[in-house]
C-alpha cells in the first residue's frame, strides 16, 4: 500500500514537472494589441488638485476670493468704511472720546472742510 | 550562478520598478501602461496556461487580470506590495474560478483522452494531454489546495512567497501543498498509462 502511494506521488511529481516545463507560445500580435488597447482605454485621468485656481487673470483672482457674492460684501464694507472715515457719526466720536478721553481732529489732506461735511 | 540574495535583490528592484510604472500609469501616463503590459502579460499568460491547460481561456484570464490591475491603479500604494505578487493572486483566483465552473460542467472522468496512440505520437500532443489531465484534476481540488500546488510546483515559487500571495502562514502553505498533491495522486492514479508514465 505504501509502495502504491509512493508510486502515485512520483507520478504526480513527474506530471507537475512536465507541465511546468511545457513551453508556452509567446503572445501573438493581435492579443498584445488588444491588451495595450485596454491599458490605453483605462488610463486614469487625474482630477485637478482641489483649491487650484481654475481660471487665470482677473477672473482667477475673483474665483480665489470667493466669486461675485464675496466681492459684493467686500465692496459694501469698503463703502461703509469710507463713509465712516469721511463723516463719522456722533456715535463714533462719542465712543472714541470715551475710549481715549478726548478727540483730536487732524487734517492730513490740507484741504480743510472743503466738502462742508462738518457743518 | 546567481546567489539567492542577489536574486532577491534583483526581484525587489524589478518589483519597485513595476510599482513605479503603475503609479505613473495611475497619474495618467499611457506609456507606463504599455510598458507594464509588455512586461507582465507573458507571465500571466504562462501561469494561466499551466493551470488551465487551455490557451484561449488563458488569454481571457490574461486580459481580465490586466484590466483589474488598471482599475486598481489609482488606489495602488507603492511599497506595500509587489505588482507581481498581486498578479499571481488574481491570476490564480481567476483560474480556479474557471476550473470550478469547468468541473461543474464536465466531470473529470469525461475529459477527453488522447486519441492518437500510434508510435511516434508527438511530445506536444502528450504534453497537451498531460496539461489537460492536470487541469481537470486541479478543478476537483478545494480552491486553496489547487492554488498552493500550482504556485509551488507549476510556477516554482518558494513557500514564503506563496504565503504572501495567499495571505496565509508558511506552515499552511506546506499543509495545503501536501494535501493537494495527495488528492491529485488519488484522482490521477488510474490514468498513469494513458499519460505515459506507466514505465516510470
Amino acid at each position: 500500500m505504501k509502495m502504491t502511494d509512493e508510486t502515485d506521488q512520483s507520478l504526480i511529481d513527474a506530471l507537475l514537472e512536465d507541465v511546468a516545463q511545457h513551453p508556452v507560445a509567446p503572445i501573438d500580435a493581435v492579443l498584445m494589441a488588444r491588451l495595450v488597447e485596454d491599458a490605453d482605454r483605462l488610463v486614469p485621468r487625474p482630477e485637478p488638485v482641489a483649491g487650484a485656481i481654475a481660471a487665470t487673470g482677473w477672473r482667477g483672482v475673483l474665483d480665489l476670493m470667493g466669486g461675485w457674492p464675496a466681492m459684493g460684501g467686500l465692496v459694501a464694507a469698503g463703502v461703509v468704511g469710507l463713509w465712516i472715515g469721511l463723516a463719522p457719526p456722533d456715535l463714533v466720536d462719542d465712543a472714541v472720546a470715551g475710549l481715549l478721553g478726548g478727540t483730536v481732529a487732524v487734517d492730513l489732506t490740507g484741504l480743510g472742510d472743503s466738502l462742508g461735511m462738518e457743518g | 550562478m546567481t546567489m539567492p540574495a542577489q536574486h532577491d535583490a534583483a526581484e525587489t528592484a524589478q518589483g519597485d520598478e513595476e510599482g513605479a510604472l503603475l503609479v505613473a500609469y495611475a497619474n495618467g501616463d499611457p506609456d507606463a501602461g504599455r510598458d507594464l503590459t509588455l512586461r507582465l502579460a507573458p507571465r500571466i499568460l504562462a501561469q494561466a496556461v499551466r493551470m488551465l491547460g487551455d490557451r484561449a481561456e488563458a488569454e481571457d484570464v490574461t486580459q481580465e487580470a490586466l484590466i483589474r490591475l488598471w482599475k486598481l491603479a489609482p488606489d495602488w500604494r507603492q511599497g506595500e506590495a509587489r505588482v507581481t505578487t498581486w498578479l499571481y493572486r488574481v491570476t490564480a483566483n481567476l483560474c480556479t474560478d474557471r476550473l470550478r465552473r469547468r468541473a461543474r460542467a464536465v466531470p473529470i472522468d469525461t475529459v477527453a483522452e488522447p486519441e492518437d496512440d500510434r508510435p511516434g505520437v508527438s511530445d506536444t500532443m502528450m504534453g497537451s494531454a498531460r496539461m489537460t489531465a492536470l487541469a481537470a484534476a486541479l478543478a476537483e481540488l478545494p480552491e486553496r489546495q489547487a492554488q498552493a500546488v500550482a504556485l509551488r510546483h507549476l510556477e516554482g515559487l518558494g513557500n514564503p512567497e506563496i504565503a504572501e500571495i495567499m495571505d496565509i502562514t508558511v506552515e499552511a502553505v506546506e499543509s495545503l501543498t501536501a494535501r493537494g498533491k495527495r488528492a491529485l495522486a488519488a484522482l490521477l492514479a488510474h490514468r498513469k498509462a494513458e499519460l505515459g508514465y506507466e514505465d516510470d
